[in-house]
């Protein structure tokens, strides 16, 4: 497998008004070969979606700047190339599907068309032709009745019908790399788990590598076949999705997943949820050292002076905490 | 237990462009004192307008509640301020449900001002117990709103709700606004609420694991019907309904979570996936509404709604595929909620 997207040491600020800029991603790094699945999970702050954004040449600047580090796509350097360069991939040869489908159509212009200026943006072609073309694409992702429903504007679909109009937007340049941004997380769940099946599909049958920005660990952990977790702006733990699920090395992840009633369930519901306490920092103001301290139960004096370093762990992934050397197994024996 | 809450053939119809929409469409259902029931269902299903319908905060079309034995329909004005008091709401966006130009003690001072609970001394004393109650800090009443982080507003929009010292506490979607390591905070404080008030809990939410955690029954609907009710561990062991068990099986399950062997294989790969989407309110299919996306359709599911029907395990059912075609439907009753 060849490396597609790599992120490397990516720096991004934030302006706050009042505040000057803030430092909301740091020295994040984060690759995707060719067909992989990867999922970014994290809650809301985290940096996410500026991630990805960065990584689209998306980033609404000056508010909003990348400060330092590199964004590769198969072998070429986007962000030296300035907007340019990230114009000749973006819809292209990198898909994006927004997030919230209520919002990311324009709701005066009949989707058809949305759709076929999608296609003739890169492709020369006629009206005509694209217009079979995005027929055929809103085929592909399962909307009933393409061809008359050309001419429906946002307003007359559903929810789970607009998300599927916007994957055939990002489809419409046959992408090798889709960027999903919390792709279901407006969606009920049977309808989540229709647009699951579909992205999976359609990576498997395009060959496509998927990039999903999802808070839900669940989401993530039933479709992707590595994952990132972020936390205040940083990587804390990456490795195969079922490996960091079913033994996470860091205290965040393990906190993430001890906290949710999907564990508990099936046992009983007296017992209490194990809560991570506190809440998540404010952009830009993470405590010292590591960020995750003032909510870790095993935080100590080095927690406040040193910054973790992400080394290997036992599941073949990397975690940054002190707690966690390679090999020497301290971290598994906590959870479960 | 006493009985203290009782819903009977609830009905709510909104006047839209195109017609009548039918958010509720006949439920029925009691709750017994210090149980913790649980609404599950899809946008659209009626869950929140149940809800709503359940606090008087809007009319029924037609239908009864009763709370605490008094009918919220036929209640004078006195009555009705008392059961205001009785049962109170927590909304599921912290952010609109708090006036952000009030400070946190006037918010949760409110409703004891309404009601006249006490001398302002008293009052004041009240809500600072009350934010220590939530687990807020002791200076928290000075603040507004936009100080605090979304659990901790939801924590404040608890505390108002308890200012009254209801019976019954009605939370629709309590946590589902909240990021992932918060809720689990929330949840708790509701269930300790709950031991240590003796609270009526009624959760509305989407997500199942969190309704499966905290109530003792739970009740699915679907188009502003109930196809499902029963005790929360058997329903979502064993689902009987077709829309409950692609409920369930449409649910994304971590790895290695125990969860992943109380569906049995055989269920979860057959039904896994729903095809369409809910249908319109204004236009519900016929017969039983589910049967256009049913995969146990028969040939009468679309000429006759299903009852909702004891199946004679505890659980109410609305289904053909479970009771047999009609004509069972006067022989089964003594169900622990009425049959029409």
């Amino acid at each position: 497998m060849t490396t597609l997207l790599a992120v490397e040491d990516l720096c991004v600020d934030v302006l706050v008004p009042g505040q000057g800029y803030r430092r909301a991603v740091s020295d994040l790094s984060l690759s995707i070969s060719s067909s992989e699945t990867v999922g970014l999970v994290g809650e809301s702050g985290c940096g996410k979606t500026l991630t990805t954004l960065a990584a689209l040449g998306l980033l609404p600047e000056p508010f909003v700047r990348q400060v330092s580090g590199s964004i590769v796509f198969d072998g070429e350097r986007l962000d030296e190339g300035g907007a340019a360069a990230f114009r000749a991939i973006r819809g292209s040869r990198i898909g994006y599907v927004p997030q919230d489908p209520m919002n990311a159509l324009n709701p005066v212009i009949p989707i058809g068309k949305q759709v076929v200026e999608a296609i003739r943006v890169h492709q020369k072609m006629s009206r005509r032709v694209a217009r079979d073309r995005a027929a055929e694409l809103l085929a592909q992702v399962g909307l009933p009745k393409p061809k008359e429903r050309l001419g429906a504007y946002p307003h007359e679909l559903s929810g789970g019908l607009r998300q599927r109009v916007l994957i055939a937007m990002a489809l419409a340049g046959d992408p090798d790399l889709l960027i999903a941004d919390e792709p279901t997380t407006a969606l009920d769940v049977t309808i989540q788990a229709q647009v699951l099946q579909l992205l999976d599909q359609l990576r498997q049958d395009r060959a496509m590598a998927l990039l999903l920005v999802s808070h839900d660990l669940a989401v993530v952990g039933q479709t992707c076949d590595r994952i990132v977790v972020l936390y205040a702006g940083q990587c804390v733990e990456t490795g195969p999705t079922v490996a960091v699920l079913t033994r996470p090395q860091h205290p965040y992840t393990q906190g993430l997943l001890d906290s949710l009633p999907l564990r508990q369930a099936a046992e009983r519901r007296t017992e209490r949820l194990s809560a991570i306490p506190g809440t998540v920092p404010e952009l830009g103001d993470w405590p010292t050292g590591c960020r995750f301290r003032d909510r870790c139960s095993r935080a100590e004096g080095l927690c406040a002076r040193e910054e973790p370093d992400l080394l290997p762990v036992e599941h073949a992934g990397q975690a940054a905490c002190h707690f966690i050397s390679s090999g020497d197994n301290i971290g598994g024996g906590l959870h479960g | 237990m006493g009985e203290i809450l009782r819903v009977e053939h609830l009905r709510k119809q909104y006047r839209v462009r195109d017609g009548q929409l039918r958010a509720l469409d006949g439920v029925t259902f009691t709750l017994p004192e210090g149980q913790t029931l649980g609404i599950v269902g899809e946008s659209g299903c009626g869950k929140s307008t149940l809800a709503r319908l359940i606090c008087g905060l809007e009319e029924p079309t037609s239908g009864g509640v009763t709370l605490g034995g008094v009918s919220l329909m036929s209640a004078t004005r006195v009555e009705r301020r008392r059961l205001t008091r009785f049962c109170q709401m927590v909304y599921q966006d912290p952010m609109g449900s708090l006036n952000p130009r009030q400070r946190v003690h006037n918010i949760v001072a409110e409703p004891l001002r309404i009601h006249n609970a006490g001398t302002r001394p008293e009052q004041e004393r009240r809500v600072r117990q009350l934010l220590n109650r939530v687990g807020l800090p002791a200076d928290a009443g000075d603040r507004y709103p936009h100080a605090f982080s979304g659990g901790q507003r939801q924590r404040i929009a608890i505390a108002r709700a308890l200012a009254l010292r209801p019976r019954l506490l009605v939370a629709d979607e309590p946590v589902s606004a909240l990021d992932v390591s918060v809720q689990a905070q929330v949840l708790n404080l509701l269930a300790d609420l709950r031991e240590s008030l003796g609270l009526t809990l009624i959760v509305v939410s989407h997500d199942l694991s969190v309704v499966r955690w905290i109530a003792d029954r739970v009740m699915v609907m679907y188009l502003g019907k109930v196809v499902e009710e029963g005790p929360c561990d058997d329903v979502f062991r064993q689902p009987q309904h077709p829309y409950t068990r692609a409920l369930i099986a449409s649910a994304p399950v971590l790895p290695g979570t125990p969860s992943n062997q109380s569906t049995p294989a055989s269920t979860t790969s057959a039904l896994q996936l729903l095809g369409g989407e809910v249908p319109s309110a204004i236009r519900p299919p016929s017969g039983c509404h589910f049967h256009p996306r049913c995969s146990l359709r028969q040939s009468h599911c679309d000429e006759h709604a299903p009852e909702l029907l004891p199946d004679g395990h505890g659980r109410l059912v609305s289904c053909h595929d479970v009771h047999g075609f009609p004509s069972l439907a006067d022989d089964l009753v003594g169900a622990p909620t009425t049959s029409r």
